[in-house]
């Protein structure tokens, strides 16, 4: 068993792809990116649901793994004698294994712990998630032309918070554990397993050191970029920005960061619960007061909500930044907002102070 | 587009802007991603430099009017944004005559999707759009696609892509390009067609990818209320998770807030992240009010909007 | 949605449907007090809810009362002509005739949303109807929520 020890790369065969998903999900709770439309989203393995992993990203963010939308918090039942009884969902423990995450999401899954668990109050069912996740993270071979993580400090091949880094050959998977918790995982799969030849190391080494030296513009230095952006509260460039925005909320769902919730009660007589929804900044309703009054009633007011957000105020607390730069909203965004355009305004600009 | 028409375009606008006097132009100009072009609002000759149109400038510009209420705007408008725009008037949201409306003949726009999926990394310098077809420039070949074969769904179906009723129209056309014999009524019968259980599984799985974003209703150029009914609070109709009744409750409720005003631009389903087929549905209403009211939303200008109207004759479908 | 439908058809109390009826004041409202006060009998599935008028009624209110777990919806109001507003059912017909189509083409079962003209001195009628739309929502069986990736028309057979 201690093959993975001794060979830290093994090789899968495409042709083993299925077998090696069925093994991990008879042992774990397996979470893939599940083919939906012309998206890839993550969500339990099944043999009749195709899957896809060529997508990079994934269409929709890995944070869906631990901020499932909607989430149930607590639940109620009334019964005949009017008696009220409460419940929470069980807390999640068993090994969840999620396949195919890549750098951009991990990264992204420690700005979402620095809100639901480092700011002095620790949310256990978000915690009980990320604890029992194990990440078998896949490296970006081809990047989309839309992403930008080794300007946000990271690369395709950062094996940063992953339990496992799997980089796709053309005849299959090269698989590396990284931590105790991968490996064993992966031995659940052993037999589907051999250590890699030569050549497919020499492979590896060539795809890492391409992916280590990607340079899709200059590194953000966001000590720099959080002062500007500061300082660029009466600058009409959110106002221009604004002027094209729609206001929909596509930018933040598809955000890996993005962690704004709501509150919601389902109730019925007999039976209900409170449940936590996505929000979304870009909607007036978000700030929108019990009087009526809208303190970020303009659609400039909540783009530099946004954005102030992301890289004035996270670096400020000491957080991680709120962009880890993958892609998706550039992709998406029907009025074309690009926030590598946002990032090059503000890392340009000396502050006008 | 040929570039010297991008140039007749913008020599266009900047003699109009100066001679009409008007405060700033909507228009299109190109984005940092390939073929897809965004909205542009130039207020000066210099800015106009940046103007263009092609198959790609899909959004309905007269969505962002409601943000220019009474000043001198000029609009570059398609067969689909003067629509709205007649709407927008009709229903007292805009007054015309603060507008300018220069017209295109829209060729019909190109889906932008599809062809990004069957040739990835295409560039806008590999597409040259000439009469009825495309000429694509892959690694040095010339492939030449029918046009129609690329259209949008809203605009394979379109009957009206000139702009009537406008300041100044744009002569020559951009592109010659002819217009399918289809029609709402041929795609939505389809649908009708299938056994029940069919219809329910196709919107289940179309509905099922819907996060609730609501670009659609934002990209809308006619969804212009203060408060939408997904926002209320008293009542809540629906709240925020995308669970089957809140996207069912969403979807149809729009869908009835458009009947007999959709033009049919098919903005929402251009802005969908999740190319979720919306056109099954404007469609659906557009051939139904079509089919019961004989009203086409601004087509028919002097007729009153379908469901502020009525008629002692209407069909009724009571239970029996 | 509904709980009921997990009772089983052959127990003493087999599985009846709800039907929300939304019943204007100036007919049909009086038409079903005039069933009640005839002592006509007629199935006891409605929860009726009085409004003004039919064209109170809008797609939220029908919508609504199958998301909160209702399996049919009747709205009645004065026939046409008869409108005590003079043209409130005429405006809500179009209305009622485009969503019905609309929510059939998304594979509802259409027997769920019926609307039907019913007079203050149509008691008889009224007890004919709700057991005409009883008949029509039980043969569709229990509704189970929009966008059911399996369909609608099976629940039938549950």
């Amino acid at each position: 068993m201690n093959r993975l020890a001794e060979h830290p790369l093994q090789i899968l065969d495409a042709k083993d792809l299925t077998a090696f998903m069925d093994a991990l999900a008879a042992g774990f709770d397996l979470q893939v990116p599940l083919v939906a439309g012309d998206a890839t989203r993550f969500g339990p393995y099944r043999k009749d649901a195709p899957c896809d992993f060529s997508q990079t990203p994934p269409a929709h963010p890995a944070k869906t793994l631990l901020l499932p939308n909607p989430e149930v918090l607590f639940r109620y039942t009334k019964d005949a004698g009017g008696r009220i009884t409460l419940s929470e969902d069980p807390l999640d423990a068993d090994l969840r294994v999620a396949l195919g995450v890549r750098a951009c999401d991990v990264r992204a899954f420690e700005a979402l712990d620095a809100v639901f668990l480092r700011r002095g109050r620790v949310d256990t069912a978000y915690q009980a998630r990320r604890d029992s996740l194990c990440i078998l993270g896949m490296g970006c071979v081809a990047p989309s032309p839309l992403c930008f993580c080794d300007r946000m400090g990271s690369h395709p091949f950062d094996t940063h918070g992953m339990d496992a880094l799997i980089i796709p050959l053309t005849g299959g998977w090269v698989l590396e554990a990284l931590t105790e918790r991968g490996r064993k995982v992966l031995e659940t799969a052993a037999s589907l397993l051999r250590a890699a030849s030569a050549e497919e190391k020499r492979q590896v080494a060539a795809l890492r050191t391409k992916g280590r030296e990607r340079k899709s513009g200059a590194p953000v230095d966001f000590e720099v970029l959080a002062g500007t952006v500061a300082a660029s509260y009466k600058d009409p460039f959110w106002e221009t920005l604004a002027t094209r925005c729609l206001g929909c909320g596509i930018c933040t769902f598809v955000c890996p960061v993005c962690s704004c919730f709501t509150l919601e009660d389902t109730g019925k007589t007999l039976s209900g619960g409170r449940q936590r929804a996505w929000d979304s900044c870009m909607f007036p309703a978000f700030t929108r007061e019990a009087s009526g009054h809208n303190p970020r009633e303009g659609m400039d007011r909540r783009l530099k909500q946004r954005f102030f957000h992301k890289f004035s105020y996270s670096i400020e607390n000491g957080e991680p930044p709120g962009c880890v730069g993958c892609g998706r909203c550039v992709e998406k965004c029907p009025a074309a907002i690009d926030i590598r355009e946002i990032v090059d305004f503000f890392s340009a600009e000396a502050p006008d102070v | 587009m040929p570039q010297p028409y991008n140039t007749y375009l913008r020599e266009t606008l900047q003699t109009l802007l100066r001679e009409k006097e008007l405060e700033r132009w909507l228009a299109f100009e190109e984005s940092s991603l390939p073929l897809k072009p965004r909205p542009v609002f130039p207020e000066t000759s210099e800015a106009c430099d940046t103007v263009v149109f092609n198959g790609f400038c899909v959004q309905n510009l007269a969505t962002y009017l409601s943000r220019y209420k009474g000043r001198r705007i000029g609009v570059l408008v398609k067969g689909c944004d003067r629509r709205a725009i007649a709407v927008l008037v009709e229903e007292k949201q805009l007054a015309r005559e603060d507008l300018f409306l220069l017209g295109v003949p829209c060729p019909g726009m190109l889906n932008r999707t599809q062809l990004l999926t069957e040739f990835p990394g295409l560039d806008a310098d590999q597409i040259a759009e000439e009469g009825g077809h495309l000429s694509l420039k892959i690694s040095g070949e010339t492939r030449t696609l029918q046009r129609e074969d690329y259209l949008l769904p809203a605009c394979r179906v379109c009957h009206h892509r000139t702009p009537e009723d406008v300041d100044a129209l744009l002569d020559p056309p951009p592109l010659d390009a002819p217009e399918t014999e289809e029609s709402f009524a041929t795609i939505v019968s389809s649908v009708g067609e299938m056994p029940q259980n069919d219809r329910a599984a196709l919107f289940a799985s179309e509905f099922s990818r819907c996060i609730l974003c609501y670009a659609c209703r934002n990209v809308c150029p006619l969804c212009y209320c203060d408060t939408c009914f997904t926002d209320s609070l008293t009542p809540a109709w629906m709240t925020a998770s995308p669970e089957p009744g809140n996207i069912f409750f969403y979807h149809v409720n729009r869908m009835m807030h458009m009947a007999g005003r959709c033009v049919a631009c098919g903005s929402c389903e251009w802005a969908c992240p999740e190319h979720i087929q919306l056109h099954l549905l404007f469609g659906k209403i557009t051939a139904d009010v079509r089919d019961l009211f004989a009203y086409e939303a601004g087509i028919d200008k002097d007729a009153p909007q379908p469901l502020s109207h009525f008629s002692e004759d209407d069909p009724d479908e009571q239970i029996g | 949605m509904s709980d009921f439908g997990k009772l089983d058809q052959n127990m003493p109390n087999p599985w009846q449907p709800k039907i929300v009826a939304f019943l204007c004041r100036w007919c049909s409202y009086a038409g079903a007090d005039l069933a009640g006060v005839s002592r006509l009998s007629y199935p006891p599935t409605t929860r009726v809810i009085l409004v003004p008028c039919s064209s109170r009624i809008s797609s939220y209110h029908i919508i609504k009362a199958l998301m909160a777990g209702a399996d049919g919806v009747l709205v009645s109001g004065c026939h046409p002509g008869d409108c005590h507003y003079l043209t409130g059912n005429l405006l809500a017909r179009r209305k009622f005739i485009l969503l019905k189509r609309l929510l059939s083409y998304m594979g509802v079962a259409e027997q769920r949303v019926q609307f039907a003209w019913v007079s203050a001195s149509e008691g008889e009628e009224f007890a004919a109807l709700i057991k005409e739309i009883t008949e029509k929502v039980k043969a569709v069986g229990p509704f189970r929520g929009f966008l059911r990736k399996d369909g609608e028309a099976d629940a039938a057979t549950l």
